[in-house]
């Protein structure tokens, strides 16, 4: 499995997107500094701290940008092989299909983590580089930890709701059913926030755990991890009973 | 166990109504080269991705190295090379890279194994140049490294020539002949290029619409597709007589009335023509007869080019 880990890493060298990962990390925390930085020029509008950042930023890249760019790299991972119809090449060397897969969505899962604290190192360096000219609350180590580890669990649950566009890749071998797909959640999430039923919608209630531990209306976590597991489950679970049954080359 | 590398028993893949194979039963002998000819769309490639299990057969047997394959796949695997149609890479890599991948997940972490694959089809050069930029050729030769690398047993080639210089093809040729006569490799090649087949296999497979027509020695061929020159003479006793003593040909049959037809060492009939004159033979006539690889295997798929 490690060597299966490590050539799906190598397969991205000087791909195009780690570049995507890396400057879609940077877009969030780049617009709330620059906001910031308006803020304080402005006499009236008040200069955010450190936490009010890192809580929008989660809402952000939770809600609408993270399931864009990962969405978009879980398409890349999985749809490559069909484009550049590599299966024939590996799958002549004795590999399993399921240790395939599995180290795809391991990597997948590295990739999600990587997106989620690259967006806190960004946003903890331009707010370390506008503090040289106007004062930021609460900018402190503990804060910066803090909001680590809170971004590390929201790597793992932003993952978990990942999987089924991978399955629908694999399902449809093209990227348009996973890329609409991902439209459809992104409206979700903009309709069922606030809403009662959103506690139903796991892309939002990884947010919601992310950020409170809890669900919307302060329901218990246990149940909104469950339903996360589900999907979670469900769309590896599908992708690998897809692809071990799939004809390939 | 049989000295069969591989041996299918009715195998048979359907796509919905239409057979892509079809109850094909396919004989490789051990330590040979085997030809797969047919037109497009025969089944070559299918076959091919059946025994490699890139593609599961809806019925039928598959025993490769004496055993039924789907037992023990994965040592199969480690004991076959392969490269089926294009070759594909990722692109953004270069070839040792794609090797390297390769190798490893093959379990070779030996540092020479990619140099020596890249060093046998002459890519040593090009190691460095992502996948992307390679020609049709140079695609062609890596994918043949892939197939290599790992010293198989059993090669499984689909149109490996395809896109080669043809230096690049003789080097090849010369390549897969040394490692089937001085390594024992047996090699199952598909090419659409019948004089390659001529010079390479041992035995032929002729499939057509899914299904193997006929399956024979290259030497039981041209028995069969027997080419042969004829002479008509003044006195075919003395001509015969010359045949035997100065060429020492005796594949030959006199006919009815002033005919003579030699079937070995056609290459030398305008000796044979020069002797017969300064012998004081009279020599009315000179013809060469006989199939080519290519018209036989026509004759029985019928239609134009195969390929």
């Amino acid at each position: 499995m490690a060597d299966l880990i490590f050539c799906e890493w190598l397969k991205l060298k000087r791909s195009k997107i780690i570049v995507i990962e890396l400057l879609g990390a940077m877009i969030v925390p780049l617009l709330l500094t620059i906001q910031n930085i308006r803020n304080a020029c402005s006499e009236t509008e008040p200069i955010h701290d450190i936490a009010w950042l890192y809580e929008d930023e989660l809402m952000f890249v939770m809600l609408m940008f993270g399931p864009l760019v990962m969405t978009v790299v879980t398409v890349f991972l999985f749809h490559r092989e069909y484009t550049e119809k590599t299966l024939k090449t590996l799958f002549t060397v004795p590999i399993g299909r399921i240790s395939f897969l599995a180290a795809k969505y391991i990597l997948l899962l590295f990739l999600t983590m990587g997106f989620l604290l690259l967006s806190w190192l960004y946003l903890l360096f331009f707010s370390i580089l506008c503090s040289l000219f106007f004062e930021i609350g609460q900018l402190t180590v503990m804060s910066a930890i803090y909001f680590f580890l809170k971004m590390f669990k929201a790597g793992a649950l932003l993952f978990a709701v990942l999987t089924p566009f991978g399955y629908l890749t694999l399902k449809s071998k093209g990227m348009m059913a996973p890329l609409l797909a991902l439209g459809f959640v992104i409206l979700l999430n903009v309709v069922m926030s606030g809403a009662p039923g959103g506690i139903w919608d796991p892309w939002l209630l990884v947010y919601w755990l992310a950020t409170t531990g809890r669900l919307p209306g302060g329901g218990p976590a246990f149940a909104g991890i469950l339903l996360i597991l589900a999907v979670c489950f469900l769309g590896i679970g599908a992708s690998m009973v897809r692809f071990y049954r799939e004809d390939l080359g | 166990m049989n000295s069969y590398v591989i041996e299918t028993v009715d195998l048979t893949k359907k796509y919905q109504d239409q057979f892509a194979v079809k109850q094909l039963n396919l004989h490789v002998p051990k330590g040979q080269i085997y030809g797969l000819l047919g037109r497009n769309g025969a089944g070559k490639t299918t076959t091919m991705k059946l025994l490699l299990g890139l593609v599961r057969p809806t019925g039928g047997k598959i025993h490769l190295f004496g055993e039924e394959h789907s037992r023990f796949p994965k040592q199969d695997y480690n004991r076959i090379g392969s490269m089926i149609e294009a070759p594909a890479f990722y692109e953004n890599l270069t070839a040792r890279e794609n090797l390297q991948i390769l190798a490893r997940l093959r379990g070779q972490h030996r540092k020479d194994t990619v140099e020596r694959a890249l060093s046998v089809v002459g890519l040593q050069q090009e190691e460095k140049k992502q996948f992307r930029r390679f020609s049709v050729g140079m695609r062609q030769r890596l994918g043949l490294a892939a197939a290599l690398m790992h010293e198989p047993e059993l090669l499984i080639l689909d149109e490996p020539m395809n896109g080669l210089d043809p230096i690049g093809i003789q080097d090849i040729r010369a390549y897969l002949l040394e490692l089937c006569r001085n390594r024992g490799t047996t090699i199952l090649i598909s090419s659409h290029v019948l004089s390659e087949i001529e010079q390479l296999a041992d035995r032929i497979g002729i499939m057509h619409k899914g299904s193997l027509l006929e399956e024979t020695g290259l030497q039981e061929l041209n028995q069969k597709s027997r080419r042969y020159v004829e002479f008509e003479v003044s006195d075919v006793n003395r001509a015969a007589l010359l045949l035997e003593r100065e060429f020492q040909i005796s594949d030959y049959t006199v006919l009815e009335g002033r005919g003579l037809r030699i079937y070995e060492k056609l290459e030398q009939r305008a000796k044979v023509n020069q002797c017969f004159v300064a012998a004081g033979i009279v020599v009315d006539h000179i013809s060469i007869y006989g199939e080519k690889l290519e018209a036989y295997v026509k004759s029985l798929i019928g239609g134009g080019g195969i390929g």
